[in-house]
């Protein structure tokens, strides 16, 4: 081979490393640059699930605080999660909460009031105490800053009650519910509000195929909602559609009335009649065994009643007759035998479903009664 | 040819060298990352279980089947009626799986008087079960503890209905 070819041959050699050397780097660069993209994708889509799963633990947290101290108003921003729809369902007796198709919990114990669908920047919790006659547990109810409760009806009683709660909560706390109370509902401002509901207190501004009022016929049928009080103690729940309210279904209220009476604003909060019952439910669960601790089990005198009248059996007890009388010597009406009454319809009522609940109402009445008095009569109180 | 050859050989010798040294660097990277992992995760589950138990604390200080309620006005803070409390014993035993074991998972909840008695009451016990590698199953040992100072008010005692108070511990420990 000459000198000549050779170095012919080694400079196509060269070209061809030169190349090679190119593509080569090329190729790396391309490939070192996928892996830091991919890495900067993963890691966007990690930090967005990690803060899904945050709100939810937080959401969790807040649920676990509303069963702990009563009448407390707490908000969660949720600002990174403004594109995605918070879901609160109640079904067979379980709650689920969470963002809608991705991570969500359930709680088969307390009771969630809320729309079915958020989507907000931040959500708005308040936990209200039922009694019945006896504190049960913390209702939770559950909003956000872009839905609006218009409340028409001001010769309800129930009006004042509601103004004068939601006016305290205003002044303890400025994250409270977007609530309105307006004199009629033509004059409705709808603003930027992602869901309106209308709570009509007397029962008459809301019907079945009656007309949606002009100001809100514009927006998207989900995105309006009513809910109306008949006699205090239904609540009927409305859709609208299109230019009409159609009835989605009612429910009975059990309440005693107190104040706050949490069972009815709970009603205003929950998404239909349905989603209210499959709450209240889990109220009744939990009060057949606050049942047990006041009186014992069903048939037999026991827990803290059976305590109070040992303590009444000793001669030296004080005011020992009269306390007697109201604890379990009356004929008609004593808090042995009333508590024995609650038991058994409380009972009842799980067996049977929520139509029969309201059974307790009467003895539970009867029951606050005859607190008050064995108070009155400076006796040991039941609760 | 032959210096040809030498130098090919160390240029093997070369890459080989450094790709040994980027391999040792892979497994450094890796042994360090499990370790971490591994102590990152023992530290999560410490404070999970630390949130743990000072969530099931608060739940039992406020539970309406132990507090000192007053009739229509707000119960009593950080006190527990101790009339309830010696039912809900039995009320906690009865309904475990039915109902408390989805408020209290596997924990132990004990009310315990320190003045002027030294009486205690377990109120909820579930410790949890671990299978050892024979199939054995033990009581898991890794738990955490949280102590509350309260009070325990017995209505049938005390002068004038106002009951006995006496001092107490609420003492919670959440196993894992």
């Amino acid at each position: 081979m000459s000198s000549k070819q050779n170095l012919f041959q080694l400079s196509k050699s060269a070209q061809v490393q030169v190349a090679f050397n190119w593509v080569y780097i090329l190729i790396a660069g391309a490939v070192i640059l996928m892996f830091f993209v991919g890495i900067v994708v993963k890691q966007k889509s990690a930090a967005e699930e990690d803060l899904q799963r945050d709100v939810v633990d937080v959401l969790e947290s807040i649920l676990i605080g509303a069963s702990v101290s009563e009448k407390t108003m707490s908000s969660i921003k949720t600002s990174g999660l403004s594109n995605y729809v918070f879901e609160f369902k109640c079904e067979e007796g379980i709650s689920n909460f969470g963002i809608k198709g991705r991570n969500s919990k359930s709680t088969k114990l307390q009771p969630i009031f809320a729309p079915k669908n958020i989507q907000t920047t931040k959500l708005l919790l308040w936990s209200l105490p039922y009694h019945f006659p006896y504190k049960i547990m913390d209702l939770l109810i559950v909003s956000s800053s872009n839905n609006k409760y218009f409340v028409v009806g001001s010769s309800s009683p129930f009006w004042n009650r509601l103004e004068k709660a939601i006016k305290s909560e205003k002044k303890t706390s400025q994250n409270f519910f977007n609530v309105e109370f307006v004199k009629d509902l033509t004059t409705l401002v709808p603003g930027k509000t992602n869901q309106i509901r209308i709570v009509d207190l007397v029962g008459t501004y809301i019907q079945d195929k009656g007309l949606v009022p002009t100001p809100l016929i514009k927006l998207a049928d989900s995105q309006v909602t009513a809910v109306s009080f008949v006699g205090g103690i239904t609540a009927t729940y409305y859709q609208k559609k299109g230019r009409f309210w159609e009835k989605i279904d009612t429910t009975k209220i059990i309440s005693l009335g107190d104040q706050p009476d949490s069972a009815k604003f709970a009603a205003i909060f929950s998404e239909n009649g349905k989603s209210y019952q499959c709450n209240m439910m889990k109220v009744f669960r939990r009060m057949q065994y606050l049942n047990e601790i006041y009186g014992g089990t069903t048939g037999s005198v026991g827990g803290k009643l059976k305590e109070i009248l040992s303590y009444y059996q000793k001669p030296t007890a004080e005011n020992k007759n009269e306390c007697q009388l109201i604890l379990h010597k009356q004929k008609t009406t004593n808090i042995q035998n009333i508590l024995q009454r609650i038991k058994g319809a409380t009972s009842t009522c799980i067996v049977s479903g929520y139509s029969t609940c309201s059974d307790v109402l009467k003895p539970a009445q009867e029951l606050k009664r005859l607190n008050k008095e064995l108070q009155s009569k400076s006796c040991i109180q039941l609760y | 040819m032959k210096y040809k050859t030498k130098k090919a050989q160390m240029r093997m010798m070369e890459t080989i060298g450094v790709m040994f040294i980027f391999f040792v660097l892979i497994l450094f990277g890796i042994i360090f990352y499990t370790k971490y992992s591994e102590v990152a995760f023992q530290e999560k589950q410490a404070e999970k279980m630390g949130k743990k138990a000072v969530e099931i604390t608060s739940k039992t200080i406020f539970l309406p089947e132990l507090i000192c309620s007053r009739g229509e006005a707000e119960p009593e803070l950080y006190c527990l009626d101790l009339l309830k409390v010696k039912q809900a014993q039995k009320t906690f035993k009865n309904n475990f799986g039915d109902y408390y074991f989805d408020l209290f998972p596997f924990t132990k909840i004990t009310v315990s008087e320190i003045y002027p008695g030294n009486e205690s009451w377990v109120l909820y016990n579930k410790p949890k079960k671990v299978k050892l590698a024979n199939g054995t199953l033990v009581g898991s040992k890794q738990k955490e503890s949280t102590h509350f100072l309260l009070t325990l008010k017995d209505s049938v005692k005390g002068k004038e209905k106002q009951g006995e108070y006496k001092f107490g511990m609420l003492t919670v420990e959440v196993f894992s």
